[in-house]
């Protein structure tokens, strides 16, 4: 991948685009499939991320423990019905190594839960490792650094 | 209009007949009621926790913490000690710390430029004299009578607590020797490594965090992860333990299997076929002395100490108002740690949290509570489970520390 290209460039977008989608929709067997199986997955407070403290809100550390959350979510937790949107911008890719291509992009969620107005949940930024495999784009590495240090109620899906 | 000391006066609510069997639902609700929870609870003869002692390891480093709604900076003195200081400055009550955390050799207050030592002593006010003769401060103003207000402070194996009353008993006394036992065997004495933080708003009231936390009965049943995976069941050997006051408890349980029993029958939620993909998630190993794999402690006014299997934690409550509080989770392990114990830990941080796989049910419930109460003038929430009684028990099928902690809570608020 050439990441400065204008066809590679419009290649990213579309992935982050099915990112958004699969997760706004709930295909969650989609999104998955976005994912290497050797991934790492965090959404993380920027307050920890920028003190170096490893903590994550949300921590997986392959593809089959991303399973095991979203399984357990619709199994197992106990949540008021909501409806969730991102909006992802900004997306540019960095430096390429032989672990992937590094690439940054700002995330917006908007929640709407239960019979109140719509609010933002989370704002912040990606920090991504994306890879090539079989001609397709996939996360090796998947890091949402969340700007506030508090999150309104609950975080239940994946950002 | 109200005279300004209308807290101390009787309160003008009553409560139900039957005692601490019954919540009435205004205490979740009244802002007078949460004026007063202000002042004789979070202002008053209290030890509130405010930092890990690991927060803050070097003198001069410093973090903000929160007393009830009051905002404090924890700072490490020159001799040592934690001092904890009201983040208000004494000129014109400005939040004059506002980084979290940091390392520094005085506090200066951007408005007015008021200068103030790590004990929080008035150390320099520009123009004190005026300028070129004129203005400037009276001549009998004394730096020495204009200091930061600064609380009591304890510190136990790396707990630090603060009051604003100034003759409090020993920390020792104040937690009783049930539940210092308890305390001591996660802060034991090592030193601590802080792995990081989390933080959520409930739009519910504080006291809800807290019997959510007293009362073990709702955990067999509202928490499908834990009772699938064998991680508290009321079918296993479990105690629910109190001070002689009721305002500290403890629930202590140990982990069981993953198998139906004559129990689990009436969990609606057991799932009994619920597996892991990765199971790395839940890969629990025995790291205190006893057989408990749970230890949740609540300690008067404002902390909640977590031991679920390998994830420990500090969750410190923050009153914003009668309809709302925060949890600030401070996870943490121990300085000599290895390194698959550290990713254990994170690992099992999954567990808790704002995203936690068991507390987001927590967080989620406790705002429908507060949505069914905020209507509720005159009705009263019932809590009768394992009896009307205060004691201890060896089973998990009670409220009484819901009980005993509302017989605390009116003896304070003379309610």
């Amino acid at each position: 991948m050439s990441p400065g290209g204008a066809v590679e460039r419009a290649r990213l977008r579309d992935f982050y685009d099915d990112y958004v989608a699969y997760l706004d929709e709930g295909d969650f067997d989609s999104w998955l499939d976005l994912f290497v199986e050797e991934s790492e997955y965090r959404v993380v407070s920027r307050e920890n991320f920028e003190r170096g403290l490893p903590l994550a809100t949300m921590r997986c550390d392959s593809r089959r423990m991303l399973a095991d959350r979203i399984h357990t979510i619709r199994r197992t937790q106990t949540f008021a019905p909501r409806a969730l949107r991102r909006f992802v911008s900004g997306i540019r890719p960095q430096r390429e190594s032989d672990s992937g291509l590094e690439v940054r992009a700002s995330f917006l969620v908007a929640e709407s839960l239960g019979d109140e107005p719509t609010r933002v949940h989370l704002a912040g930024r990606y920090v991504d490792l994306v890879v090539s495999v079989d001609g397709a784009l996939k996360f090796r590495r998947k890091v949402a650094v969340y700007d506030a240090p508090i999150i309104p109620i609950s975080l239940i899906y994946p950002v | 209009m109200e005279p300004l000391d209308d807290l101390d006066r009787p309160a003008k609510r009553t409560w139900p007949a039957e005692g601490v069997s019954r919540v009435p639902y205004w205490v979740y609700t009244d802002a007078e009621v949460y004026r007063r929870e202000q002042q004789r609870i979070f202002r008053g003869a209290s030890w509130s926790y405010v930092a890990l002692a690991a927060e803050i390891p070097r003198p001069g480093d410093f973090k903000r913490s929160t007393i009830g709604e009051v905002p404090v900076v924890v700072v490490r003195a020159a001799d040592g000690r934690a001092n904890v200081l009201v983040n208000r400055c004494a000129h014109r009550g400005v939040q004059f710390c506002t980084e979290a955390y940091g390392s520094t050799k005085s506090f200066m207050c951007p408005y007015h430029q008021w200068t103030y030592d790590l004990d929080g002593n008035l150390r320099g006010v520009p123009f004190r004299h005026g300028v070129k003769g004129a203005g400037g401060m009276s001549a009998d103003f004394s730096l020495a009578e204009h200091g930061l207000e600064r609380l009591a402070v304890a510190e136990r194996h790396g707990v630090v607590f603060a009051s604003f009353e100034g003759c409090m008993p020993a920390l020792e006394n104040y937690l009783g020797q049930t539940n210092l036992g308890w305390f001591d065997r996660v802060f034991d004495g090592r030193q601590l490594r802080v792995l990081g933080y989390q933080r959520q708003i409930v739009p519910a009231n504080w006291k809800l965090m807290f019997e959510n936390i007293k009362d073990p009965y709702h955990a067999s049943l509202l928490h499908v992860f834990l009772v699938s995976f064998g991680l508290f069941r009321a079918d296993m050997p479990s105690a629910v333990q109190m001070d002689a006051s009721g305002q500290h408890a403890v629930l202590v349980s140990s982990k069981g299997e993953q198998k139906a029993s004559e129990a689990t029958a009436e969990m609606k939620s057991f799932r009994s076929d619920l597996t892991l993909a990765d199971p790395r998630l839940l890969d629990p190993v025995r790291e205190f002395p006893g057989s408990a794999t749970v230890v949740m402690q609540t300690i008067w006014p404002n902390l909640i100490v977590q031991q679920q299997s390998n994830t420990l934690a500090t969750r410190q409550l923050v009153t914003r108002g009668p309809g709302a509080f925060e949890l600030h989770w401070t996870f943490f392990g121990y300085a000599d740690d290895d390194e698959d114990m550290t990713t254990r830990r994170l690992r099992q941080a999954n567990l808790m949290g704002p995203a936690g796989l068991v507390s987001i049910d927590d967080s989620e419930v406790l705002r429908l509570a507060q949505l069914g109460c905020r209507a509720g003038e005159g009705a009263s929430a019932l809590v009768e489970m394992g009896g009307r009684d205060l004691s201890d028990s060896e089973h998990i099928v009670t409220e009484a520390a819901i009980r005993a902690f509302y017989a605390h809570y009116r003896r304070v608020m003379e309610l």
